[in-house]
């Protein structure tokens, strides 16, 4: 049952995408010590350093959204939900998962009018590089798409755990992490 | 605002993550308070904010403490210190308070920071015959630390939120950072010194012991020079000294013979989750932020405050009283990216300095992650011990909370303890 | 007659700049209520109070976040090359040059404003000279070479190159500190927005060398506009043209002029006229361009500055340009192939 979930197998590129997140946030960071140290030593600088790790930084943290999310990391704040039975409990994990999605498909929605907007403008960074918008912006809506589908998949398989009766299952896919340290 | 709060409240306690109650929040305000469509503009304010670059400071301070972890300097560094403040009554929890703020020099978070210390502390408490529950308070409280002495992940979402200089802040935190450890200090050795039986094993220092322990705390010490001192002299700005600081942590790491590509997989890991998760929050807070100025909500709180007519110093009093509170149930990060946007202005309207302010936001920060039922760092700690129950490291932070209670009203009768040294360097 | 009784949202500048205190603040929340007679009002609100950070605002104005909004033209040049045909580096280098560009250039921009962009311009003004600081001393244009010079657009950048200067970029509030310990020794910003962010501590010669105004542009939604009763219109229409923008231009002249009066203590400096944030009076040594070397910059300008323009604007829009501003200027440009 466990290899047919939908979640499981994103969870996998989650993984290799927030390496992927890693690597890109590294390369930032070495281009930037390269620039302080050319800039301080050798007294030359280079164009744009900080934009491009701009576009590095929004493209990694879209990316990583959905590792958060099969780590368990997007704070749920469990005192009360603690308290409620094991019914319960599945009913708020189906609530706030699908507020979750939710919320993250209305914010796609709109980066994908910025991203459109951009592409019938042509649109270039007012910056000395002169960046077509479009290529950071589409790298960071992917991101974003990504992780939609990944809170997607989730609500899917945990409703399709609660509909076939598997609570074990539906408790492992949904609930906070402490509720499922304390079982 | 008053619907809208206790909203906010019943959906947070009801379990869900606060980036999504975030986001609902401002949808439905705008949805209820506003004739235009404030939501068209969400995608423009999510992009720009996205490739805000003050921001990249946070998962590169992320990074290094991630790459500091696993490079095996806290172990060394641990003992190093144990060796100069093992004699103390309270022994080894000075260490861990000592550690802590060393640790805190080169780390951005207080969870990394007990995280590190508390990892390579837990096994001595069975050892030495401590009291648990106060070792375990020490290691939560030292953990406070973290984002008191620079670097600070809070600052910097507090210089940004405010437009207020990062580099000042963090010269700003870091006397009463070495104040602050010296209160948890001196509390250990008084609690000690009327009840022994809270202490264990204390160590002599040995003039061999304590040269031994420099090389060990050579690393540390040198990367908070690197990074810090980048950002003072001018050459680098926080965001830079950030990267310098993944660099040199990695050199460090190769040094040690710790660097891997299993050992970066799990740097990434790690740096993504807690990065990814925090920078979700901030973003869905500043979507809240866009809504709550073009509804005019700001005016209303400002103009509540303005119309009650208080002193200045009752009104602060008021506002650290509610944000203690707060504090106690609410996540830290939330509750700084909703409340600093409206509550900052308020505050210097009233004469006080925002810097100031900022390292006032970083000590009731650091309360709110002590006390309990919510209590992020009394968790961190709780997870490392992995036995016993969450009540003990509760109790244990118990006279730590009332030092920085201590700590917030030196603060309010000497501003001079954070504005001194930024006013000096700048 | 009476207006019919008219509701705006209105988003602007910075807060605390001359362009929302002493412009934008007073003509939405005093002017137009007194000349409406009460019929007219709006909630003007500072972009900084949204957490806005300039690029954006066009965008915001033409999905109908807002019904009116005022931003800088030079954020969003990337996003209609027409913006930048009003304020190329170097192009124009007194005020009443720029008023001509405007006024021969404004019905293209309403044009395209209302075909490419959504939005229907209502009128435009500029910040302030864009001047360069120096903190080593610049006596002339050939003395820039070698120079490392903090740039902030994709003009400055080209026409800091073609000096000889290696072009950096910084954010604004970095450029203290980096000016200071040799990081960089020029950078470009308005006479008196460096005056006001203490450039002058660090800064020891002001090259009075414009290259660039940083125009202000206010347009309404399209939408918003075409709903608007007729009469409205005329109205704001009427007020934008013979209040805000005489009172935005008259504000740039005292920024600029002032800026550099203060920055290099001419007697005539008056640090309030810009409250309320005054300027403060220093000694910087002002460099004034010769003859010769302002022939030298338009030649640079037209080789190296104008190729990368024309061919981001387009063939339509090069001749546009020729009949336009090219005739004001006397500067006529080929089309890039
Ligand atoms: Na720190
Ligand atoms: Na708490």
């Amino acid at each position: 049952m466990g290899n047919l979930l939908v979640s499981r197998k994103l969870a996998r590129l989650a993984r290799f995408s927030a390496i992927g997140s890693g690597l890109l946030l590294l390369g930032a960071a070495g281009l930037m010590t390269v620039e302080i140290l050319s800039r301080r030593l050798f007294h030359f600088g280079l164009i744009g350093v900080d934009e491009l790790a701009g576009y590095a930084f929004a493209i990694a943290m879209a990316w990583g959204f959905a590792q958060a999310l099969f780590m368990r990391a997007h704070i749920r704040v469990d005192l009360v939900y603690l308290q409620l039975p094991a019914g319960v409990q599945r009913f708020l994990d189906v609530v706030a998962l699908g507020a979750f999605t939710g919320i993250i498909g209305i914010l796609v929605t709109h980066a994908w009018g910025t991203l459109a907007e951009s592409l019938r403008l042509g649109a270039r960074a007012s910056t000395p590089l002169a960046t077509p918008l479009w290529i950071p912006q589409a790298l960071w809506l992917a991101g974003l798409i990504f992780f939609l589908i990944c809170l997607a998949a989730l609500l899917f398989d945990l409703m399709r755990a609660l509909v076939r009766g598997d609570q074990a299952l539906a408790a492992e896919l949904g609930a906070s992490e402490s509720a499922l340290r304390r079982r | 605002m008053g619907i809208a709060l206790i909203l906010l409240f019943v959906l947070i306690a009801l379990g869900l993550p606060i980036a999504a109650v975030l986001g609902w929040l401002a949808v439905l305000l705008d949805w209820l308070l506003s004739p235009f469509p404030l939501q068209r503009a969400f995608g423009e304010i999510a992009w720009s904010h996205s490739i805000e670059f003050t921001l990249i400071a946070i998962p590169m301070f992320i990074m290094m403490g991630e790459i500091l972890l696993r490079s095996g300097i806290a172990d060394r560094m641990y003992n190093g210190v144990a060796a100069w403040l093992g004699w103390l009554p309270g022994g080894l929890m000075h260490a861990n308070i000592g550690a802590s703020a060393l640790f805190a020099a080169t780390s951005g978070s207080s969870v990394a920071t007990a995280a590190t210390i508390g990892t390579t502390a837990m096994p001595q408490v069975d050892r030495h015959g401590y009291s648990e529950r106060l070792f375990l308070g020490s290691l939560a409280a030292g953990g406070t630390l973290g984002i008191l002495i620079p670097p600070s992940i809070n600052m910097i979402i507090y210089g940004f939120l405010t437009d207020t200089s990062v580099p000042r802040l963090f010269m700003a935190g870091l006397i009463p950072g070495i104040v602050l450890a010296a209160i948890f200090s001196l509390v250990i050795v008084v609690l000690c010194i009327f009840k022994p039986s809270l202490d264990g094993d204390r160590s002599a220092p040995t003039a061999r012991a304590l040269l031994a322990s420099l090389p060990a705390l050579a690393p540390p010490l040198g990367l908070f020079a690197v990074v810090i001192g980048s950002i003072y002299a001018g050459w680098a700005t926080p965001t830079e000294s950030a990267s310098i600081g993944v660099i040199v942590s990695l050199m460090l790491a190769a040094v040690y013979r710790r660097l891997s590509w299993e050992m970066l997989v799990e740097v990434f890991i790690g740096t993504i989750r807690t990065s990814s998760m925090m920078i979700l929050i901030t973003l869905l807070a500043f979507l809240l932020n866009f809504v709550i100025g073009a509804t005019g909500m700001a005016n209303v709180v400002n103009d509540f405050v303005s119309g009650l007519n208080w002193s200045p110093l009752s009104t602060m009093l008021m506002i650290l009283l509610v944000y203690l509170v707060l504090g106690m149930f609410m996540d830290t990060l939330a509750m700084i990216v909703l409340t600093i946007p409206i509550v900052t202005p308020i505050v210097v309207g009233l004469g006080y300095d925002p810097i100031w302010f900022g390292v006032m936001m970083v000590l009731v920060a650091e309360t709110s992650v002590l006390t309990p039922p919510i209590g992020m760092l009394c968790y961190v700690v709780h997870g490392v011990r992995g036995r016993g129950d969450l009540t003990d490291v509760f109790i244990g932070v118990t006279p730590f909370i009332a030092a920085l209670m201590g700590m917030i009203a030196l603060m309010l009768a000497w501003p001079e303890l954070a504005l001194w040294l930024p006013g000096r360097l700048y | 007659q009476d207006l019919p009784q008219t509701k705006l949202s209105v988003i602007g500048s910075p807060v605390n700049s001359p362009n929302w205190t002493n412009v934008l603040q007073p003509f939405w929340n005093e002017t137009v209520p007194a000349d409406s007679n009460g019929r007219v009002t709006a909630n003007a609100v500072s972009m900084t109070d949204l957490g806005a950070k300039g690029p954006e605002l066009m965008r915001l104005a033409a999905s109908g976040v807002a019904d009116i909004v005022a931003g800088s033209t030079t954020l969003i040049s990337g996003e209609l090359p027409e913006n930048d045909s009003i304020d190329l580096a170097g192009l124009a280098q007194d005020i009443d040059t720029l008023q001509k560009i405007i006024d021969a250039y404004r019905p293209t921009l309403e044009e395209r404003y209302r075909e490419r962009l959504g939005v229907v311009p209502l009128g435009f003004w500029p910040t302030g000279a864009q001047v360069l600081w120096c903190a080593t001393p610049v006596e002339g244009l050939d003395d820039l070479a070698g120079k490392k010079v903090r740039v902030f657009s994709t003009t400055t950048s080209s026409l800091t190159a073609a000096l000889g200067a290696t072009p950096v970029t910084m954010a604004f509030n970095e450029v203290v500190p980096a000016m200071q310990r040799g990081v960089i020794d020029c950078a470009f910003t308005g006479s008196n927005s460096g005056n006001n962010a203490k450039w002058t501590d660090v800064a020891t010669h002001l090259v009075d060398l414009t290259v660039g105004w940083g125009v202000n542009f206010i347009v309404a939604n399209s939408k918003t506009w075409d709903a608007l009763d007729p009469a409205v219109q005329t109205f704001l229409r009427d007020e934008v043209r013979t209040k805000l923008e005489p009172a935005g231009w008259e504000m740039a002249r005292v920024a600029t002029q002032q800026g550099i009066w203060c920055s290099v203590g001419d007697d005539r400096c008056e640090p309030e006229s810009t409250a309320p944030r005054n300027l403060t009076k220093a000694g910087l040594k002002l460099v004034e361009l010769t003859e010769a070397e302002s022939a030298r910059l338009r030649e640079i300008v037209a080789e190296h500055v104008m190729p990368e323009f024309t061919q981001a604007c387009g063939s339509d829009c090069v001749a546009r340009w020729n009949e336009t501003v090219g005739t004001v200027l006397d500067i006529q440009l080929n089309a890039a192939r």
